[in-house]
Protein backbone atom coordinates (compact mmCIF):
# COMPACT_ATOMS: atom_id res chain seq x y z
CA UNK A 1 0.00 0.00 0.00
CA UNK A 2 1.17 3.75 -0.90
CA UNK A 3 1.36 6.17 1.93
CA UNK A 4 2.75 9.82 1.82
CA UNK A 5 5.28 11.06 4.09
CA UNK A 6 5.88 14.72 5.05
CA UNK A 7 9.51 15.66 5.78
CA UNK A 8 10.21 19.21 8.03
CA UNK A 9 13.30 21.10 9.77
CA UNK A 10 16.70 18.73 10.00
CA UNK A 11 14.76 15.90 8.73
CA UNK A 12 14.24 17.51 5.40
CA UNK A 13 17.74 18.32 5.13
CA UNK A 14 18.72 14.96 5.96
CA UNK A 15 16.56 13.18 3.82
CA UNK A 16 16.78 15.52 0.99
CA UNK A 17 13.17 16.22 0.08
CA UNK A 18 10.16 17.66 1.07
CA UNK A 19 7.68 14.77 0.32
CA UNK A 20 7.57 11.59 -0.75
CA UNK A 21 5.16 8.35 -1.88
CA UNK A 22 6.30 4.73 -0.20
CA UNK A 23 4.98 1.57 -0.79
CA UNK A 24 4.93 -0.47 2.32
CA UNK A 25 3.38 -3.69 3.58
CA UNK A 26 0.41 -4.00 5.16
CA UNK A 27 0.67 -4.00 9.67
CA UNK A 28 3.47 -1.57 9.47
CA UNK A 29 3.32 0.74 12.51
CA UNK A 30 4.17 4.82 11.75
CA UNK A 31 7.75 3.92 14.11
CA UNK A 32 8.48 1.29 11.76
CA UNK A 33 8.39 3.67 8.67
CA UNK A 34 10.29 5.48 10.96
CA UNK A 35 12.99 3.21 11.62
CA UNK A 36 13.38 1.94 7.97
CA UNK A 37 13.80 5.40 6.77
CA UNK A 38 16.00 7.01 9.37
CA UNK A 39 18.02 3.41 11.01
CA UNK A 40 19.28 4.10 14.78
CA UNK A 41 22.63 3.25 13.42
CA UNK A 42 24.81 4.63 12.60
CA UNK A 43 23.45 8.59 12.83
CA UNK A 44 21.10 8.10 15.37
CA UNK A 45 17.76 10.45 14.15
CA UNK A 46 16.26 13.10 16.93
CA UNK A 47 13.23 12.30 18.83
CA UNK A 48 10.08 12.73 16.66
CA UNK A 49 6.75 12.87 17.15
CA UNK A 50 4.18 11.13 14.33
CA UNK A 51 1.67 12.42 13.07
CA UNK A 52 -0.82 10.29 10.67
CA UNK A 53 -3.34 12.54 8.94
CA UNK A 54 -2.74 16.05 10.53
CA UNK A 55 -3.37 14.24 13.79
CA UNK A 56 -0.23 13.35 16.93
CA UNK A 57 -0.79 9.27 16.51
CA UNK A 58 1.14 6.98 19.10
CA UNK A 59 4.34 5.57 17.83
CA UNK A 60 2.75 1.92 17.79
CA UNK A 61 -0.01 3.14 15.37
CA UNK A 62 -0.53 1.12 12.35
CA UNK A 63 -0.09 2.71 8.90
CA UNK A 64 -3.41 2.83 6.73
CA UNK A 65 -3.51 3.31 3.11
CA UNK A 66 -3.07 6.33 1.08
CA UNK A 67 -2.07 8.36 4.89
CA UNK A 68 -0.35 11.42 5.37
CA UNK A 69 2.11 10.76 7.72
CA UNK A 70 4.58 13.23 9.36
CA UNK A 71 7.58 12.86 11.37
CA UNK A 72 7.85 15.80 13.56
CA UNK A 73 11.57 16.99 14.58
CA UNK A 74 11.85 18.80 17.64
CA UNK A 75 9.83 21.42 17.55
CA UNK A 76 10.52 25.59 18.16
CA UNK A 77 6.93 27.38 17.29
CA UNK A 78 5.81 30.27 19.80
CA UNK B 1 -11.99 29.10 10.23
CA UNK B 2 -9.37 28.73 12.10
CA UNK B 3 -8.11 30.48 15.58
CA UNK B 4 -4.60 30.53 14.42
CA UNK B 5 -3.09 32.54 11.27
CA UNK B 6 0.45 32.14 9.99
CA UNK B 7 1.69 35.00 8.19
CA UNK B 8 5.20 36.16 6.83
CA UNK B 9 4.68 39.85 7.48
CA UNK B 10 4.93 41.20 10.83
CA UNK B 11 2.36 41.31 13.59
CA UNK B 12 -0.06 43.24 14.84
CA UNK B 13 -1.30 42.35 18.45
CA UNK B 14 -3.98 45.20 18.42
CA UNK B 15 -5.76 43.36 15.59
CA UNK B 16 -5.45 40.02 17.28
CA UNK B 17 -6.89 41.53 19.91
CA UNK B 18 -9.56 42.81 17.85
CA UNK B 19 -10.49 39.10 16.85
CA UNK B 20 -11.25 37.86 20.65
CA UNK B 21 -12.85 41.19 21.94
CA UNK B 22 -16.32 41.02 22.85
CA UNK B 23 -19.02 43.09 25.07
CA UNK B 24 -19.16 40.05 27.80
CA UNK B 25 -15.55 40.37 28.25
CA UNK B 26 -13.68 41.94 31.09
CA UNK B 27 -9.92 41.32 30.54
CA UNK B 28 -7.89 40.43 27.61
CA UNK B 29 -4.81 38.94 28.04
CA UNK B 30 -2.00 39.21 25.20
CA UNK B 31 1.19 37.31 24.83
CA UNK B 32 3.81 38.56 22.49
CA UNK B 33 6.65 36.13 21.90
CA UNK B 34 9.77 37.81 20.84
CA UNK B 35 13.00 36.70 19.56
CA UNK B 36 15.82 37.65 21.32
CA UNK B 37 19.59 38.02 21.29
CA UNK B 38 20.88 35.17 22.44
CA UNK B 39 24.78 35.07 23.16
CA UNK B 40 26.26 31.24 22.35
CA UNK B 41 29.73 31.95 22.94
CA UNK B 42 30.96 34.97 20.40
CA UNK B 43 28.57 34.91 18.12
CA UNK B 44 25.07 37.01 18.56
CA UNK B 45 21.40 35.27 16.88
CA UNK B 46 20.50 38.27 14.73
CA UNK B 47 17.66 36.41 13.43
CA UNK B 48 14.98 33.00 14.10
CA UNK B 49 13.86 31.82 10.49
CA UNK B 50 10.45 29.76 10.92
CA UNK B 51 8.86 26.60 9.50
CA UNK B 52 5.62 25.84 9.49
CA UNK B 53 3.37 22.60 8.22
CA UNK B 54 0.42 24.89 7.19
CA UNK B 55 -1.84 21.75 6.72
CA UNK B 56 -1.39 20.69 10.37
CA UNK B 57 -0.69 23.94 12.40
CA UNK B 58 -4.40 25.21 11.70
CA UNK B 59 -5.70 22.00 12.75
CA UNK B 60 -3.80 21.34 15.78
CA UNK B 61 -3.76 25.20 17.00
CA UNK B 62 -8.10 23.92 16.66
CA UNK B 63 -7.44 21.14 19.02
CA UNK B 64 -5.46 23.32 21.59
CA UNK B 65 -8.46 25.56 21.33
CA UNK B 66 -10.95 23.16 22.10
CA UNK B 67 -9.25 21.91 25.01
CA UNK B 68 -8.70 25.31 26.46
CA UNK B 69 -12.57 26.23 26.07
CA UNK B 70 -13.37 22.66 28.30
CA UNK B 71 -11.43 23.47 31.19
CA UNK B 72 -12.28 27.94 30.54
CA UNK B 73 -15.57 27.53 28.33
CA UNK B 74 -16.00 31.38 28.19
CA UNK B 75 -12.44 32.19 27.13
CA UNK B 76 -11.86 33.57 23.42
CA UNK B 77 -8.78 32.39 21.95
CA UNK B 78 -6.96 33.88 18.80
CA UNK B 79 -3.55 33.51 17.94
CA UNK B 80 -1.26 34.72 14.69
CA UNK B 81 2.12 33.26 14.13
CA UNK B 82 4.83 34.51 11.65
CA UNK B 83 7.03 32.21 9.23
CA UNK B 84 9.97 32.62 7.28
CA UNK B 85 12.70 35.65 9.01
CA UNK B 86 12.37 36.84 12.02
CA UNK B 87 14.56 39.81 13.45
CA UNK B 88 15.61 40.25 16.99
CA UNK B 89 12.81 42.10 19.00
CA UNK B 90 10.37 41.60 16.28
CA UNK B 91 7.24 39.27 17.69
CA UNK B 92 7.26 35.68 16.19
CA UNK B 93 4.05 35.16 17.99
CA UNK B 94 1.13 36.94 19.26
CA UNK B 95 -2.01 35.20 21.47
CA UNK B 96 -5.03 36.76 22.63
CA UNK B 97 -7.29 36.01 25.18
CA UNK B 98 -10.71 37.32 26.21
CA UNK B 99 -12.94 36.38 29.24
CA UNK B 100 -15.40 37.63 31.39
CA UNK B 101 -12.53 37.72 33.87
CA UNK B 102 -8.55 38.35 34.54
CA UNK B 103 -8.02 35.20 36.11
CA UNK B 104 -9.50 32.68 33.62
CA UNK B 105 -8.27 35.17 30.76
CA UNK B 106 -4.44 35.14 32.24
CA UNK B 107 -4.54 31.12 33.16
CA UNK B 108 -5.81 30.47 29.32
CA UNK B 109 -3.03 32.77 27.44
CA UNK B 110 -0.44 30.24 29.61
CA UNK B 111 -2.08 27.16 28.81
CA UNK B 112 -2.78 28.05 25.40
CA UNK B 113 1.30 28.91 24.87
CA UNK B 114 2.77 26.27 26.89
CA UNK B 115 0.36 23.98 24.26
CA UNK B 116 1.93 25.72 21.45
CA UNK B 117 5.38 25.23 22.19
CA UNK B 118 4.69 21.54 22.91
CA UNK B 119 2.32 20.76 19.61
CA UNK B 120 2.05 23.37 17.02
CA UNK B 121 3.99 22.01 13.68
CA UNK B 122 6.68 24.62 13.58
CA UNK B 123 10.30 24.75 13.60
CA UNK B 124 13.05 27.49 13.53
CA UNK B 125 16.66 27.95 13.32
CA UNK B 126 18.42 30.23 14.52
CA UNK B 127 20.79 32.39 12.47
CA UNK B 128 24.00 33.88 14.56
CA UNK B 129 26.27 37.03 13.03
CA UNK B 130 28.96 34.70 11.75
CA UNK B 131 26.19 33.73 9.32
CA UNK B 132 25.68 30.37 11.10
CA UNK B 133 22.38 28.71 11.42
CA UNK B 134 21.18 25.53 13.58
CA UNK B 135 17.71 24.07 14.43
CA UNK B 136 16.40 24.83 17.68
CA UNK B 137 14.41 22.90 19.76
CA UNK B 138 12.13 24.16 22.58
CA UNK B 139 11.86 22.37 26.29
CA UNK B 140 8.61 21.61 26.04
CA UNK B 141 8.63 19.79 23.24
CA UNK B 142 8.80 15.82 24.69
CA UNK B 143 7.92 12.86 22.98
CA UNK B 144 6.82 9.93 24.85
CA UNK B 145 9.61 7.37 24.14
Amino acid sequence: MNVTIHYFALLRERRGREVEDVDVEEGLTVRDLFDRIFPPEPDPPPPVLFVMDEEYVSPSTPLRPGARVGFIPPLGGG
Amino acid sequence: MSHLHLQADPLDPRAVEARVAAPGCGAVVTFIGTVRDDAKGTERVVALEYEAWPQMAGPEFDRIAAELAREWPEARVAAVHRTGRVAVGEASIVISVAAPHRVEAFAACRACIDAVKARLPVWKREIRSDGGTSWVANAEFAPED
